[in-house]
C-alpha cells in the first residue's frame, strides 16, 4: 500500500510538473510580447508626438473648433490625447498577443475573452466622442444655415440633426459592441423609417392645406435668398 | 494674340481683370478707348487683359474692341486649385492672382499711372472712369483712387453698416466703398502693394478687394475717391448670408491683422473727392421690410443662445427689446449697432464660437439693421440717406473707445 | 557678411518682453521626471499666447550639477537629460517661427572642475599653456581683497588642488575654478563657443559673472578694466560675423560700476539693474517712493543702441548685496522673518511669497517693471503666482516644477514623483491644486489673463521700451507718478504703492490740454488744466495713462 501511494504521489508530481512544462513557454511568450508591446507603444507614442507637433495639430485641433476635447480632458493637448491612446491601444493589442500564447483551456480563456473584446470597447469610445462632436457641429451648422434661409423650424431642425446624428452614433457604438445584434439593425432601421414615414404623413396628410398654401406663395414670391438686390 | 508675360513700357496701364465669361468687355474698352482718347495720350497707353487661361475669342475681341489706337497686351496667371474649392461673394475664383498679374505688368512697364477695372461692371464703364481714376495719378496728387458709385439706399447695405463705418473708424480711412474692384494707384502704391507676402494666402480672393483698400489706408498713401454714377455688379454668386460672412471675415481679419495698428490710430486721413457727385437713378428695387423683420424677429428667437456666446447680455436684451417692438417703433441705435460689430470683430478674433457660426449668425442681425435703416428712411431725400449715413459712421467712431477696451481686456468680455 | 539673426532690428531687445525658464524645470517631454526642450517646445504655444518675445534658458550644458548648470563640463554640448543639439536646434528654430528670441548663458568666468580643460591644466606643468587656463597659485594669500560670494558655503576664493599641487582661483563655489582671462587661448575658445551657438541660431548670451573675469593684485578683481577689453573683444567678434544679437552682463554692481560694461556702445548691449530691483521691494514694503526714485536719479545715461534689462525675481536669491546694511537688515525683517529663506546674502523666495500672495502687491509691481525704463524679464511661474519651497537647499526652492495643471506632478511629468529631479509645491496656498496654469487659463480674470494683457499692452506702446523717463514730485511720497515719453507719445504712470487708499496732486500744467486715456479700458479722464491734477488711487493701484492731444 505504501507503494501505491508513492506511486500516485509519483504520477500526480510528474502531471503537475508536465503541466508547468507545457504552461511555461505560453508564460514566457506573453512577457516577451507584452515587453515587446511595451516598447513599441512608446516608440509609437514619440512618432505620433513629433509627426502631430510638426504638423501643428494642437492649433488645427483649437481652430477648427475641437477644443471641446480638451474640455473633457484639460490636463493634455489634442495631440497628447491621441498619442496616449495610440500608446494604449498598442499596450492591450500586445497584452492580447501574448494572452491568445498562453493555452486557453487553462482558467485565463475568460480573461482571454475579456481582453478580446477591449478593442471594441475602445472603438466605441472613440465612435462616441466624434458622434458627439460631429451632432453638436451640425446641430449648430444646420440652425445657422437654416435661419438664414428663413425656415421657422430652424431649432427644431437643429435638434433633429442633433439627436439623427446621436442615435446613428448610438447605434454604431452598440454595433460596435455587439449589442443587440440583429434587434439594434432593426430597431433603428425602425425608427429611421418611421421618422421619415412619420415627417411624410404629416406633410402629405396633416398639413396638406399648409403645405399647398406655402408652396402656392413661393410661387409667387421670390424667395429672398434670390432677391436681386446687391447687399455687398 | 496669346498671353504673353512682357508687358511694352507705357505711360498708362489700364488692367482689366474678370474676363472670363463676361459679355460687357466690349462695351467696358469702349468706353476706356473713348476715355484715353479724352483724357490720356493714347499712343502712351496699353490695356493689359489678366487671362488664366486663353479664353477663345477673348483678345480677338479686346483688339477688336480697342482698335490700333490702344495697344492690347495679355498676361497669364494661374488660378490655386485651392481656391477653386471656395466660391467668393464676387464669383471671381482666382482674382487675386489676376489683380497681381496686372499691377506686376504696369510695374514691370514702368507706368506713371496704373487703373484696373472689372469687367463685370465694365458696362458701367464711362469715359470718366479714365479721367478720375487715372488723371489725378498722373498729376500727382493721389496715390491711390477708389471709386465710388452712385446705390439706392438699400443697395450695399453690408457695405453702409458694417464696411464703409469700421473702416472709417478703425483705419481712420473715410471712403464709402472699401471694397474696391475698381481702383487708380501710382507707381509708389504699386510697389508698396506687390512688395506684400498676402497674396499667395488661402483665400485671398475672398478679401483681396478689402485688403488693397487697408494697405493702401495704412500705408500713408494719398487716397482719392471718385465718384461716378449708377453701376450694376453682377448679382452676388452667392447668397447673403455666405457673402455678409465672407465680407465680414475679411474685414474682422483685417481688423485683427492690424490691431497695433488702429489702436494707436485717433484722426481720420484725407480723402480727396474726385468728380462730381453723383445719384443712383431709376426706380429703387423692391424691399420688403415686413420680411426684412420677421428674419431679425426668426434670427432672435432662434440664434440668442449663439448670439449670448458673443454679445454681453445688455446688448442681448436690446435686441430682445428690438425683436417685440413694432414696426412703428423698430430702431436699431447707431451706437448699439456699432457694439454689436465690435462685439463680433473682438468674438472672431478670440475665436469665443468657430468662426464660420459667428459669421453666419451675423446675418439676421444685420437684417435687422437694414429693416431699421430703411424704415427710418422712408420718404427721405439722398441728402437725408447720406446724413443717416454719416450718423452711422459717428455711432461706430463714438464707441472706437469700447472695440479698444474689450480688445484690450477680453476677460472683462461679458461685463 | 555677418549671419542674420531672427529678428529684423537691431535693437529688437528693446522691445522684448523675456520669459526665463529652466529647462529642466518646464515640461517634461520624455516621461523621464526632468524637463527637456522636447517638453519645452510642447508649451510654446502657451509662452506665444502669453505673449512674451524672447525666451532665456538657463545653462543647459553637459554638467556635474552641483551649481544647478552653472558649472559647465563641456561648452558645446547639450545635458543629455535635457536632449540633444537636434533637439535645441528644433527649439531655436521653432520659436524663431513664433518670433521669439531666444538668449543662452554664456558661463565663461569658470568651468566646472570636471571640465577637460580643468583636467588637462591640473595635470599640465606650471606656465604651459593649457595650465594657464585657470589661474594658480603656490599660496592662498594672492588677491586678499577678493570679496568671498558665496560666504554660507565657501571660506576662501583659494582651494588647494592634490593633482596640480597648487592653489587654483574660484569665486563662486570650490568645484568652479575660474578661467584665466590674462590667457589670449582662453578667449579664443569662448569666441570658439559662442560661434557654435550663434551658428546655430541663439539671439543672444547672458553673460555670468562678467565682472570677476580678471585678477589684479591689490585690487578687489571686479569690474577691472581689462575685464572690459574682455567684453569690447568679444562685442567685436559677434558684430563682425553676426547681425542682431546681444549680449546681456550679468554685474551685480551700483548703477554707475554697470555703466562701463555698455562700453560706448560697443560692449554688452543690456545689463540687469540690480540695485533697482531691491529698492522696489524696499519702497513697496516702506510705502515709500524715494528709495526707488533715488536708485534712478543714481542711474547713469545709456549709449542710445543699450538698454537695462528689469526685473523682480529670478533664478538666484533676490541679493542684497548693493545695499547698505541698514536696507539689508530691513529686507530681512520685511520679507524674510523665516532664516530659512536667507541664502548668502540674499533671501531666496519667489514673488508671490515676498508679496504675501497679495495679488495687488503683485500687479503693482508688475506694472512698474512693465513701465520703467529698460526690458522686463518675468521669471517663469511668475505669471501664475506660483510659490518656493524654503526647505529645498540652496536656490532649488524657487525652480520647482512649472505647475501646469491640478493633476498628479502638477502635470509636469507623468513620470512617478520619486523621479521628479525635484519635488512640486503642494501646500495649501501655492500648491499645484490651487496654483496651475490650467485653471488660470479658465478663470478670465486670473493674475495670467491679467499678466498677458499687460504684456500685450506693453507691446503695443513702444515708449516703455524706448522712451524717456521723468519723475513727477508730488507732495505724498506714497504715490510714485513718473512720464514716459517718445517722439509724439506721452504717457503718464502712476503707482501707489501704500496698501491704503492714496490722494495725489500732479504738476501737470506742462501737458495742459492733454486728455488722460487710461490704457487697459480706454476711458478718458479729465483734461489737464494749468491746476494741479488730482487723483485718487485705489490700495496698491496703479495707472497708465495715454495723454492725447486733441485729434487734428
Amino acid at each position: 500500500m505504501w507503494n501505491q501511494i508513492i506511486g500516485i504521489m509519483d504520477r500526480a508530481a510528474s502531471q503537475s510538473a508536465e503541466r508547468i512544462a507545457h504552461f511555461l513557454p505560453g508564460v514566457l511568450v506573453l512577457i516577451v510580447l507584452l515587453a515587446a508591446a511595451v516598447l513599441f507603444s512608446i516608440v509609437v507614442r514619440a512618432v505620433l508626438l513629433r509627426v502631430l507637433h510638426g504638423l501643428n495639430f494642437d492649433r488645427h485641433a483649437t481652430h477648427s473648433g475641437f477644443s471641446v476635447l480638451t474640455e473633457w480632458t484639460p490636463a493634455i493637448s489634442p495631440s497628447l490625447l491621441l498619442a496616449r491612446v495610440a500608446q494604449w491601444t498598442v499596450l492591450v493589442l500586445g497584452l492580447l498577443m501574448g494572452l491568445s500564447a498562453l493555452d486557453a483551456t487553462i482558467p485565463t480563456a475568460l480573461a482571454l475573452s475579456v481582453f478580446s473584446y477591449l478593442p471594441n470597447v475602445l472603438g466605441a469610445v472613440v465612435i462616441a466622442v466624434l458622434g458627439d462632436l460631429c451632432a453638436r457641429l451640425f446641430a449648430r451648422t444646420v440652425l445657422i444655415h437654416a435661419v438664414n434661409m428663413h425656415i421657422r423650424s430652424a431649432r427644431l431642425l437643429g435638434t433633429a440633426v442633433r439627436w439623427l446624428v446621436l442615435i446613428l452614433t448610438g447605434a454604431m457604438v452598440l454595433d460596435h459592441l455587439g449589442i443587440g445584434g440583429r434587434i439594434l439593425i432593426v430597431a433603428f432601421a425602425l425608427l429611421f423609417g418611421g421618422i421619415v414615414l412619420a415627417a411624410a404623413l404629416a406633410i402629405g396628410l396633416g398639413s396638406q392645406d399648409a403645405v399647398r398654401r406655402s408652396w402656392e406663395s413661393r410661387a409667387q414670391t421670390p424667395a429672398r435668398d434670390r432677391d436681386t438686390l446687391d447687399h455687398v | 494674340m496669346p498671353p504673353t508675360d512682357v508687358v511694352p513700357p507705357s505711360d498708362v496701364v489700364i488692367g482689366i481683370s474678370g474676363i472670363e465669361g463676361t459679355g460687357a468687355l466690349e462695351a467696358g474698352i469702349e468706353a476706356a478707348r473713348t476715355g484715353i482718347a479724352t483724357y490720356l495720350d493714347a499712343a502712351r497707353t496699353r490695356l493689359v487683359v489678366a487671362e488664366s487661361e486663353p479664353v477663345a475669342g477673348a483678345h480677338e475681341q479686346a483688339d477688336a474692341a480697342a482698335g490700333s489706337r490702344v495697344p492690347v497686351t495679355a498676361v497669364a496667371y494661374d488660378v490655386d486649385s485651392r481656391d477653386l474649392l471656395r466660391l467668393p461673394y464676387h464669383g471671381l475664383p482666382g482674382r487675386a492672382h489676376a489683380l497681381r498679374a496686372l499691377l506686376a505688368a504696369a510695374r514691370d512697364s514702368g507706368a506713371s499711372a496704373c487703373a484696373v477695372i472689372d469687367a463685370s461692371v465694365a458696362h458701367a464703364v464711362t469715359p470718366e472712369h479714365v479721367r478720375w481714376l487715372i488723371r489725378p495719378i498722373l498729376d500727382g496728387q493721389i496715390d491711390f483712387v477708389t471709386p465710388h458709385y452712385a446705390r439706392h439706399r438699400a443697395e450695399g447695405a453690408i457695405t453702409k453698416s458694417i464696411l464703409s463705418p469700421m473702416f472709417r473708424t478703425v483705419f481712420g480711412c473715410p471712403i464709402r466703398q472699401p471694397a474696391v474692384r475698381d481702383f487708380g494707384c501710382s507707381p509708389g502704391a504699386l510697389r508698396h502693394l506687390l512688395a506684400q507676402r498676402v497674396w499667395d494666402e488661402v483665400g485671398r480672393d475672398e478679401s483681396v478687394d478689402i485688403w488693397i483698400t487697408t494697405e493702401a489706408a495704412i500705408s500713408g498713401l494719398r487716397i482719392g475717391e471718385a465718384q461716378f454714377g449708377p453701376a450694376q455688379h453682377a448679382a452676388d454668386a452667392v447668397n447673403l448670408s455666405t457673402a455678409l460672412a465672407s465680407v465680414a471675415g475679411s474685414l474682422f481679419a483685417e481688423v485683427e491683422r492690424r490691431a497695433a495698428h488702429w489702436q494707436r490710430l485717433r484722426s481720420l486721413i484725407p480723402v480727396c473727392l474726385l468728380g462730381p457727385s453723383t445719384v443712383a437713378e431709376g426706380p429703387e428695387p423692391d424691399i420688403d421690410v415686413h420680411w426684412l423683420i420677421e428674419s431679425f424677429q426668426l434670427g432672435f428667437a432662434d440664434l440668442k443662445e449663439v448670439w449670448s456666446e458673443i454679445l454681453p447680455p445688455m446688448a442681448v436684451l436690446e435686441l430682445k427689446t428690438l425683436a417685440q417692438a413694432p414696426v412703428d417703433r423698430f430702431r436699431l441705435d447707431d451706437r448699439s449697432w456699432a457694439r454689436i460689430v465690435y462685439d463680433f470683430a473682438v468674438g472672431y478674433h478670440l475665436q469665443v464660437i468657430r468662426r464660420d457660426h459667428l459669421l453666419g449668425s451675423l446675418a439676421p442681425l444685420y437684417l435687422g439693421w437694414l429693416s431699421s435703416f430703411v424704415l427710418h428712411t422712408q420718404h427721405a431725400s439722398a441728402a437725408a440717406v447720406e446724413q443717416r449715413l454719416e450718423a452711422v459712421g459717428q455711432g461706430f467712431e463714438t464707441e472706437k473707445p469700447y472695440l479698444i477696451s474689450r480688445w484690450r481686456w477680453p476677460e472683462r468680455f461679458r461685463s | 557678411m555677418g549671419y542674420s539673426g531672427s529678428a529684423w532690428d537691431p535693437q529688437w531687445y528693446k522691445d522684448a518682453v523675456v520669459y526665463e525658464l529652466h529647462v529642466k524645470a518646464f515640461f517634461d517631454g520624455n516621461q523621464d521626471g526632468v524637463g527637456d526642450f522636447r517638453g519645452l517646445i510642447e508649451k510654446l504655444d502657451y509662452l506665444q499666447d502669453l505673449g512674451v518675445t524672447c525666451l532665456w534658458l538657463l545653462p543647459f550644458f553637459p554638467s556635474p550639477l552641483r551649481d544647478d548648470g552653472y558649472d559647465v563640463s563641456d561648452y558645446q554640448n547639450i545635458h543629455p537629460s535635457y536632449g540633444t543639439l537636434d533637439d535645441f536646434a528644433q527649439l531655436v528654430k521653432l520659436a524663431h517661427a513664433r518670433r521669439m528670441q531666444v538668449v543662452t548663458e554664456l558661463v565663461i568666468n569658470h568651468t566646472s572642475d570636471q571640465h577637460a580643460w580643468f583636467q588637462r591644466a591640473r595635470t599640465a606643468p606650471a606656465g604651459s599653456p593649457w595650465r594657464d587656463f585657470y589661474v594658480w597659485s603656490d599660496n592662498d594669500r594672492k588677491y586678499p581683497d577678493a570679496r568671498i560670494i558665496f560666504l554660507d558655503s565657501e571660506r576662501s576664493n583659494w582651494s588647494w588642488d592634490t593633482v596640480a599641487q597648487a592653489y587654483y582661483w574660484h569665486r563662486f563655489f570650490h568645484h568652479q575654478p575660474d578661467l584665466n582671462f590674462d590667457n589670449p587661448a582662453v578667449v579664443a575658445e569662448v569666441l570658439r563657443t559662442m560661434d557654435f551657438w550663434l551658428d546655430i541660431g541663439v539671439d543672444g548670451f547672458r553673460l555670468d559673472a562678467i565682472p570677476y573675469l580678471i585678477e589684479r593684485e591689490g585690487t578687489i578683481c571686479e569690474n577691472l578694466p581689462e575685464t572690459f577689453d574682455v567684453l569690447r573683444a568679444i562685442r567685436r567678434h559677434l558684430d563682425t560675423r553676426y547681425e542682431n544679437r546681444m549680449l546681456l552682463a550679468e554685474a551685480n554692481q551700483p548703477p554707475a560700476g554697470v555703466r562701463a560694461y555698455f562700453g560706448d556702445g560697443d560692449a554688452c548691449h543690456m545689463a540687469f539693474h540690480f540695485p533697482l530691483m531691491t529698492r522696489l521691494f524696499i519702497g513697496l514694503h516702506l510705502e515709500e517712493r524715494r528709495p526707488i526714485t533715488d536708485i534712478m536719479n543714481e542711474t547713469p545715461e545709456l549709449p542710445d543702441n543699450c538698454q537695462w534689462a528689469l526685473f523682480l525675481r529670478n533664478h538666484d536669491e533676490l541679493t542684497l548685496e548693493m545695499v547698505t546694511d541698514a536696507e539689508r537688515d530691513y529686507m530681512y525683517l520685511a520679507y524674510s522673518r523665516d532664516p530659512r529663506a536667507r541664502l548668502n546674502l540674499g533671501i531666496r523666495r519667489r514673488l508671490a511669497p515676498l508679496m504675501g500672495n497679495d495679488r495687488r502687491r503683485i500687479e503693482l509691481l508688475t506694472s512698474i517693471l512693465f513701465s520703467f525704463p529698460g526690458t522686463p524679464i518675468v521669471y517663469y511661474g511668475d505669471e501664475i503666482g506660483m510659490g518656493d519651497d524654503v526647505r529645498l537647499g540652496d536656490r532649488d526652492g524657487v525652480r520647482t516644477p512649472m505647475q501646469w495643471n491640478g493633476d498628479r506632478n502638477a502635470g509636469f511629468s507623468s513620470a512617478s514623483p520619486e523621479s521628479l529631479y525635484s519635488p512640486v509645491i503642494s501646500d495649501p496656498i501655492y500648491g499645484y491644486q490651487a496654483v496651475n496654469v490650467e485653471s488660470q487659463r479658465h478663470d478670465h480674470s486670473s493674475l495670467f489673463h491679467w499678466m498677458k494683457n499687460m504684456i500685450g499692452l506693453r507691446k503695443l506702446f513702444t515708449v516703455f521700451g524706448r522712451g524717456t523717463l521723468e519723475f513727477l514730485s508730488p507732495a505724498n511720497t506714497r504715490v510714485l507718478a513718473y512720464l514716459r515719453r517718445r517722439h509724439e507719445d506721452v504717457v503718464l504712470c502712476v503707482a501707489n504703492l501704500s496698501r491704503f487708499a492714496q490722494p495725489v496732486e500732479l504738476d501737470l500744467a506742462g501737458l495742459a490740454g492733454h486728455t488722460p486715456v487710461e490704457m487697459l479700458g480706454y476711458t478718458s479722464f479729465p483734461k489737464i488744466g494749468q491746476t494741479p491734477y488730482c487723483l485718487t488711487l485705489a490700495p496698491y493701484g496703479f495707472y497708465w495713462f495715454e495723454l492725447q492731444r486733441a485729434a487734428d
